[in-house]
């Protein structure tokens, strides 16, 4: 969640929202998001375009000739008016930001969220279908599942949703019992000190 | 907390005493969804944390971290939330998880405190054991507003003569203590502390951003004083992390206002000192990013020190006409008769409010007429509300670099509070101790909170100093003077002398009227300078020996008659004949 830049993430929303209000205009908001995933996984695996398309060091101008040779036959109109947009206005750095506030803005548009899950042993299909219809019933919203497995937790599962951060694993209640433990013990012996020590011989 | 070594025996612990009851806990245990909402950190240090998620946080509201330090949510931005972190910084990492509680900050009060030292959280720092308090208070109080307030009426001696005879103090006032660095000002405090002995008043003294060595010695002193029974005392010290050293004072205004508010007590906040408060405060908002004023103080640093002095207060008395039966502690106000006219009774029986309570000034002449008309007067009577009538006194205190009271935070709090007494490097170096400038220094409410029988003899007094101040350079220049200037001159001289005391010994208010009669009326005059103070203590000395009742009758009456006036003098006159012998 964090992997971008909070403040970055505030001036992509800039340009995420206005891609996606023309592509609902024009009925391709849906494509567009496969086109931006796409873009981001080629991104990743071709770390010099990456860094040739970030860098403030290489001419805007040659840029921009070469987002056109590349993109405009292989992509949407769409999503090369938005390269050399951003281009243009010297944003290139924050495309990953820009890709991700689009991501978002597209799961709210279509009803969606993210939902990290972490649980102990790996979710089978009938535990993903009770945890959907839990999601949908709490947040109304269809729920695109984040799985981790990680034992730490022993058993249960944690399920984070937005900001909300549901914990039924049993080493929170384990934690729980033990501060319940620490707790009442304190208050016994500070308590009534007298029953629970006795003279030695 | 009593432990058995304490006892000098060797006890062993019954483990399986505790086994049942922890086997108990975990019977009843009910296991529970956990559910919070959650941000992660992504930035931390100093003792501020930036705080990614957390949509829903409000203003001041209090987060806990994994490590289990508190929080307080100072910035709200668009995707993130500026945190002030109130405890251990150093165990937080990037990408921990920070939860939100709803509530506000709070700490633990109650009679479990006095005594202890504890840190602003409520946390013991004298190693003397855990403090179960089941009271716990907001650190931000709104202040009570105008109808619940009464004029400050009563005096908080503070058994230093300058300051009960000419600014004297009264409980619910603020009245800052302001100087240069060794001067004074902490001693004041301690001496009023400790002059509160056997009275009724609870006292919580505010260490910030002071050294651990110096609060150590202010405990020891206390204690020694025996001052402890009845003080609570808050550190921040200097080594501690600025979200403590800003949230100390109202921390102990909290301690404070619980006796106040449920148990109508009178109560007295030192906050040693806010200098230093308002120095963390603007770390914390430089960090944070808040755009830097006057001499880089944020913008609200006003309002820093303005909510918390506002919380000083003279709560008003309440009385209600209640069934007899009612026991003398009840605080339930649901019980009260009212005048079935309300506001539209007759002058002479008029309740002061909608509820039926009377608190004006002559409420209670009024209740106790209305009950005498009642046809069944000898079923009620007149009750006080125990919880009413108490009061918060602050002596705030204020460092100024080189006697610059024009600084920026000075003056702020100079118009905030009710009176300042202004200590002097000059005059603490001349040996006139404690170093007060009684013609600069005020206390706004004065006389109201004042004995009668001081505010007669203490009346000319500071004009006789202030008119000693301006010949007093002629003393210097040696030439010859007239009758009346030197007799002025000598009298303002053993004025000065009476007035200076030693620290630790407050004077008791009989003894103090007692000296400076002696030394108005002139007794003094024709003593060598430094005899002057031996002469005070043996004189004060003799009369409560061989004349007891003369300081009886002015406790009793509250004022000197001539009558006694005369006594006195004669006493004194006496007294000084043989001195003057035996000297």
């Amino acid at each position: 969640m964090a992997t971008v830049s909070d403040k970055e993430l505030a001036l992509a929303g800039v340009y995420a929202d206005s891609m996606l209000e023309l592509g609902v205009a024009r009925d391709e908001a849906d494509s567009l998001l496969d086109e931006l995933l796409e873009l981001s996984g080629l991104l990743t695996k071709n770390v010099e375009f990456d860094a040739f398309l970030a860098s403030p060091s290489v001419d805007p101008d040659v840029r921009r000739e070469t987002i056109e040779k590349v993109f405009r036959t292989r992509a949407s109109d769409l999503l090369v008016n938005s390269l050399q947009i951003l281009n243009r206005k010297g944003r290139l750095q924050i495309l990953h930001s820009v890709i991700e506030a689009y991501r978002l803005a597209h799961n709210e548009l279509r009803g969606r969220i993210d939902v990290r899950v972490q649980t102990a042993v790996p979710l089978d299909d009938d535990h993903r279908d009770s945890l959907k219809r839990i999601i949908k019933e709490r947040t109304g919203r269809e729920g695109i599942l984040v799985e981790t497995v990680d034992d730490r937790i022993i058993g249960g599962l944690i399920v984070h949703i937005g900001d909300e951060k549901l914990d039924v694993s049993i080493s929170r209640q384990l934690d729980r019992l033990g501060v319940a433990l620490n707790e009442r013990a304190s208050q016994e012996i500070h308590s009534s000190d007298r029953a629970y020590w006795s003279e030695t011989v | 907390m009593e432990t058995p070594e304490s006892e000098g025996r060797f006890m062993k612990f019954k483990v399986d005493e505790i086994t049942s009851v922890i086997t108990e806990e975990i019977q009843h245990y009910r296991s529970e969804v956990d559910v919070a909402e959650v941000g992660k950190v992504l930035e931390v240090g100093d003792g501020i944390a930036r705080v990614y998620g957390l949509g829903n946080a409000m203003a001041s509201e209090r987060l806990e971290f994994a490590n289990g330090a508190q929080g307080q949510v100072f910035n709200l931005e668009e995707n993130s939330v500026g945190v002030v972190i109130l405890g251990d910084y150093l165990g937080i990492k990037e990408g921990d998880e920070v939860k939100r509680t709803g509530e506000l900050l709070s700490v633990p009060c109650g009679e479990k405190l006095v005594g202890r030292v504890v840190d602003p959280l409520g946390r013991p720092l004298d190693g003397m054991g855990v403090i179960e308090s089941p009271h716990r208070r907001p650190l931000e109080f709104k202040a009570p507003g105008i109808a619940e307030r009464q004029p400050v009426n009563q005096p908080l001696q503070t058994g230093i003569k300058a300051i009960d005879s000419m600014i004297p103090i009264g409980r619910g006032q603020r009245e800052l203590i302001i100087g240069d660095r060794k001067t004074g000002k902490t001693a004041i405090a301690i001496d009023t502390i400790i002059n509160q002995k056997g009275g009724d008043v609870v006292c919580v003294y505010i260490a910030i951003g002071q050294k651990e060595s110096t609060v150590v010695g202010v405990v020891e002193k206390l204690r020694e004083a025996g001052a402890m029974d009845y003080t609570i005392v808050v550190s921040a010290s200097a080594a501690d992390p600025a979200p403590l050293q800003y949230v100390a004072p109202y921390s102990g205004a909290a301690m404070a206002e619980y006796f106040m508010y449920s148990q109508g007590r009178h109560t007295l906040c030192i906050y040693d000192d806010l200098s230093k408060q308002a120095q963390a405060y603007r770390q914390l908002s430089l960090l944070l990013r808040r755009p830097p004023g006057r001499e880089a103080y944020p913008g609200d640093v006003f309002y820093l020190h303005s909510r918390l002095l506002e919380r000083s207060v003279k709560l008003r008395d309440e009385y209600a006409i209640v069934p007899k039966n009612v026991p003398e502690d009840s605080t339930d106000r649901s019980i009260i008769l009212k005048h079935p006219e309300g506001l539209k009774a007759p002058p002479e029986h008029r309740p002061d409010d909608i509820e039926g309570l009377y608190h004006r000034p002559g409420g209670l002449e009024h209740a106790e007429a209305y009950l005498q008309t009642l046809a069944n007067k000898d079923d009620h009577r007149v009750h006080h509300f125990p919880d009413s009538g108490g009061s918060l006194t602050a002596l705030p205190i204020i460092e100024t670099l080189e006697g610059e009271v024009s600084a920026y935070i000075p003056t702020n709090v100079i118009s905030i509070t009710d009176g300042q007494i202004y200590l002097e490097p000059d005059l603490f170096f001349a040996g006139v101790r404690p170093a007060v400038n009684v013609g600069i220094s005020v206390s706004r409410v004065g006389g109201n909170a004042q004995r009668k029988a001081m505010k007669k003899i203490a009346g000319t007094l500071r004009l006789d100093l202030a008119a000693y101040r301006e010949l007093e350079a002629f003393a210097q220049l040696g030439t010859d003077l007239d009758a009346a200037t030197q007799r002025q001159l000598d009298r303002g001289q053993r004025m000065v002398e009476l007035l200076k005391q030693p620290q630790y010994q407050p004077f008791h208010i009989l003894d103090q009227v007692i000296s400076i009669f002696a030394g108005a009326k002139g007794f003094l005059d024709t003593l060598p300078l430094n005899k002057v103070r031996g002469f005070e203590t043996e004189m004060l000395q003799h009369i409560r020996h061989e004349f007891p009742e003369i300081p009886k009758e002015i406790e009793e009456r509250g004022e000197m008659s001539e009558e006694l006036a005369t006594k006195l003098g004669e006493v004194i006159k006496n007294f000084k004949d043989r001195f003057g012998k035996e000297a």
